[in-house]
């Protein structure tokens, strides 16, 4: 498909080497001149230079009446100009256009979108502070991201020392919880990636990346804890920015009594924050200073995180905390590269701005074009998810699992059923024509991952 | 530098180029020429060599600019080589070879060759075919055959086309090198079947169409297209070297897009076109003045022909400008640095740059009357920016001392001033006759061995444009 993206920031950038490698043709368009380079040099895209409201330079794009592009997404930081990009593709003939919106009253349900005309608005802020949340309150975790529609959930998490799994293979683990429907996808050992088998013996530290249903969530916090887990009590958040303060309104409205509190060095800021939020303790101060985070009682906090606008910050108050003794503190940072910090770093976990809005985009694109693609990559490891339609007479439909022989390196993570039944596979489910078909690739297997439950697979 | 993935990327080139020379070997046997055993060798040597590199255990990686420079200009160096092979087994030296097939592929066009008729055939064909190929490029060529090419491709693409900013046609980079070659062979068949309908056999067609729209000026024929005395090939030929120097992408939006008004919108071209009809009309009335030609239509085909040659770095040639008057002279050798347009086969400086550094220099002179100005270089309405205008004079600035020093060290081999002056002119533009012992009757075969690597260099330095072999003279560019 022939895709415009406007705007080459982050989400941007980030959004397009995802969608070349599912062979879409790219066009950019820019009007900073150092990221329409940075697209240039790096990306086998064409980037237009100019600014992406305007139809004349739309129409450099190829975005004029009776246009070829199939697809349009505006992700600029800047909602007005986003939101005018989509009409005007609209208008020209685009068959989707998707918009970020940074301003959450345009994406609380989706009226906007509708009366807009917009087939698909998304703010960062809403699908990071949901993300966080998770991981917030699955102790073990340090990653959360939804699949098949938010019906199976990818959970990373942690391996307790006092965890009844230690020194036992996966196979004991699974015989001594019956009923407990998980897949482990990857270990993650010190650094190091593995592919997991039914041999593969579980140490104290391990990361363990799992697909699951939300009604196991709570044994396994247990099973990886090794004990009954406490319920979250004492929040607190750095930076009342949108992602801080979107954060904090959730967590206001869960059922349990928390306690939140937020720092923020912005006096006018705290002001505004303090007068929307009820429940919640607003503390003018910097999240990098100690003797601010000691009068709080950092060290006894369940959870920290920091959402500022500057990643430096985030990961070092991250750290700071970490060392004060909170339990789990977790980073937001928006460069990808400072993702390969969390094995350096002393702090739970780092998560990505964008990733989870830049997988619920590429979803919406696949779900548009029908073609079998590479959902979604976590920062850190070098596999992906991938989600796939099966075909009835591809090698691995219609047969037991067991018989499917799935290569090492492809694990079958769920199966959406055509009836809306999830299924965490084991070796005597099968694959039905129609199913969804959720995997977990190392990335030099990602094609004849696509075979095996695809014909067609070859030429997209 | 990951020489790994530098040496993966050569070795596909040679490939590339080794399967190329199948075509000379079709005329070589056809013909039942000498040379059949030279080509079968440089075959095999080709893809044995070539596979060996690709064999190279490394992983697959995408190529980071310093060493898509190196794989360019290694490319370019090794493919010379390979190319100089058939030349060398046919009885050159390899300095002879080297030359040759490097003056070749750079479409060059300057020859050791003094008795061009009394070589086997197949050779002739293989050194008008190193034109074609290295035209349009050999890297984008390869970038449009190899699909692995496609990642880190824009850096390829961008060290070999000639110009300031290399522009994409597509979204692709794989789309746009086939598109180019695309339009590079729809001209050259149609030049083909107008030199063939005109009355030449088909492979003196072919050499002469490889010879014009890759801008190179190799001709099977002892007198190149002299020998012909037609009029009517005169002006094919004109008309065509024309079409080779102006930028493919106009060519492209006048044929796929059928937009032939973007050749009066573009500067470049109005200042191409500019520069040809000054040329030939005032070398004609020069000419016509001198009592060398009676007839005016006469003088015009003439003087033509050799402007555009010059000025499209092809150098064919039908007249011995070297009896001209003085002021023809120097107008072509001054021509010889002007060049064809950025996105063309020619070689030169451009006519794209000479166009920004004088708006430039416009713009500096406004600045003393106006020092509080706030001013941008612009092409019409479009502003330039300031890193491209400033790579523009860094390039000029190169362009001049690499001149000069090797200007110096070919009168240091002992060649005359004109001729040392007029030999780097004609190769570092990649045009191939220049003056003096090198002049358009004369041939470069009694230049001292060391001149004629020199030289080579000179013409790979010219169609890569300095930068590319330049960086990697530093030696930060070969840190592990």
């Amino acid at each position: 498909m022939k895709i415009v993206i406007v705007g080459a920031g982050n989400v941007g950038y980030t959004l397009a080497s995802y969608l070349l490698e599912e062979g879409h043709d790219i066009i950019m368009v820019e009007a900073d001149d150092e990221r329409a380079e940075r697209a240039e040099a790096n990306l086998d895209v064409l980037v237009i230079r100019g600014n992406g409201a305007r139809p004349a330079v739309l129409e450099k794009a190829g975005i004029k009446p009776g246009t070829d592009v199939d697809v349009l997404v505006a992700c600029t930081g800047v909602d007005e100009s986003n939101i005018l990009s989509c009409l005007i593709a609209k208008r020209c003939g685009v068959r989707r256009v998707i918009a970020r919106s940074r301003n959450l009253e345009f994406t609380d349900d989706s009226f906007w979108a509708e009366s807009l005309g917009i087939d698909y608005m998304i703010s960062p802020e809403r699908s990071i502070a949901k993300e966080i949340e998770h991981v917030l309150r699955v102790k073990p975790s340090t990653h959360y991201l939804e699949l098949a529609d938010g019906r199976a959930l990818l959970y990373s998490m942690k391996v307790s020392p006092t965890s009844p799994m230690v020194s036992k293979s996966l196979r004991e683990v699974g015989r001594a919880n019956p009923g407990l429907r998980v897949n482990v996808v990857l270990v993650e050992r010190e650094g190091e990636e593995i592919v997991p088998n039914g041999d593969t013996v579980v140490q104290a530290e391990d990361i363990l990346y799992l697909v699951t249903t939300r009604e196991h969530v709570k044994r396994l916090e247990e099973l990886f804890l090794g004990g009954k887990s406490k319920p979250l009590r004492r929040v607190v958040i750095v930076g009342g920015g949108k992602i801080g303060y979107r954060l904090a309104m959730q967590l206001e409205s869960s059922r349990e009594e928390l306690e939140i509190k937020i720092i923020e060095k912005n006096p006018d800021k705290c002001m505004r924050i303090s007068q929307e939020l009820s429940k919640t303790m607003v503390i003018n101060g910097d999240g990098t200073d100690l003797a601010t985070l000691e009068a709080e009682e950092v060290g006894g906090a369940d959870a920290f995180i920091t959402t500022t606008q500057q990643d430096e910050v985030n990961l070092l108050s991250a750290a700071l905390a970490h060392s004060l003794g909170t339990e789990k503190s977790i980073a937001v940072v928006r460069k990808m590269d400072y993702m390969k910090l969390v094995d350096h770093l002393p702090l739970s976990s780092i998560i990505n701005f964008y990733e989870s809005m830049v997988s619920s985009i590429l979803s919406e694109i696949r779900s548009f074009s029908g073609r079998a693609s590479r959902v979604s990559i976590l920062e850190d490891v070098e596999s992906s998810v991938l989600e796939i339609e099966a075909e009835a007479g591809a090698p691995a439909v219609g047969v037991p699992l067991r018989e499917a022989k799935l290569p090492k390196g492809v694990i079958l993570a769920c199966i959406l059923k055509k009836s809306g039944e999830i299924v965490i596979p084991r070796g005597d489910d099968v694959v039905e024509p129609g199913d969804r078909v959720t995997s977990f690739v190392s990335d030099e297997l990602l094609d004849r991952a696509r075979q095996l439950f695809s014909r067609r697979a070859k030429a997209a | 530098m990951r020489l790994g993935a530098v040496l993966r990327v050569v070795g596909a080139l040679l490939i590339v180029v080794s399967t190329f020379m199948l075509w000379p070997l079709l005329w070589s046997i056809l013909y039942r020429q000498p040379d059949r055993d030279a080509f079968i060798g440089s075959i095999v040597i080709g893809y044995a060599s070539g596979y060996a590199l690709m064999l190279y255990p490394q992983e697959e990686v995408e190529l980071r600019s310093r060493e898509a420079f190196a794989v360019v200009v290694l490319g370019w160096f090794f493919s010379a080589l390979l190319g100089a092979l058939p030349f060398h087994f046919c009885g050159y030296s390899l300095t002879d070879a080297f030359f040759e097939s490097m003056s070749g592929f750079t479409t060059t066009g300057a020859s050791i060759m003094a008795d061009i008729e009394s070589n086997p055939r197949g050779l002739l064909f293989w050194r008008s075919l190193t034109h074609w190929l290295g035209g349009m490029g050999i890297i984008v060529l390869s970038l449009a055959i190899l699909p692995f090419l496609g990642a880190g491709g824009m850096e390829l693409y961008k060290a070999e086309v000639p110009g300031p900013v290399a522009e994409k046609l597509t979204p692709r980079i794989r789309q746009t090198a086939m598109l180019l070659w695309g339009v590079y062979a729809i001209l050259s068949a149609a030049e083909c079947l107008l030199l063939w309908l005109g009355g030449m056999n088909l492979y003196e067609a072919l050499t002469h169409t490889f010879g014009t729209m890759a801008t190179g000026g190799f001709s099977p024929l002892n007198k190149s297209i002299g020998q012909y005395g037609s009029a009517y090939f005169d002006w094919v030929i004109t008309l065509f070297m024309f079409l080779a120097g102006c930028n493919f992408t106009l060519h492209y939006r006048a044929l796929f897009q059928r937009d032939f008004g973007s050749y009066l919108r573009d500067h470049e071209f109005r200042f191409f076109l500019g520069v040809v009809v000054f040329g030939s009309l005032s070398v004609a009335i020069s000419l016509l003045v001198h009592h060398l030609y009676s007839s005016p239509l006469e003088a015009i085909r003439y003087s033509t022909f050799q402007v555009v040659s010059i000025l499209t770095t092809t150098g064919y040639v039908t007249a011995d400008f070297e009896g001209w008057p003085d002021y023809a002279q120097a107008l072509l050798l001054l021509l010889m640095f002007v060049g064809g347009c950025a996105g063309s086969t020619g070689g030169g400086i451009k006519g794209i740059r000479i166009l920004l550094l004088a708006k430039r220099a416009h713009l500096e002179l406004q600045k003393l009357l106006h020092p509080k100005a706030v001013m941008s270089t612009r092409l019409g309405r479009s502003v330039v920016e300031e890193r491209i205008v400033n790579a523009v004079m860094v390039f000029f600035f190169l362009y001049l001392l690499v001149f000069s020093l090797a200007t110096l060290a070919m009168a240091a081999l002992g060649m005359d001033l004109l001729s040392s002056i007029a030999s780097v002119a004609a190769t570092l533009n990649n045009i191939g006759p220049g003056l003096g012992s090198v002049g358009p009757m004369d041939n470069y075969a009694h230049v001292p061995a060391l001149g004629k690597w020199i030289l080579s260099s000179c013409m790979l330095m010219g169609r890569l444009e300095l930068y590319a072999c330049l960086v990697l003279l530093l030696p930060s560019t070969w840190e592990k």
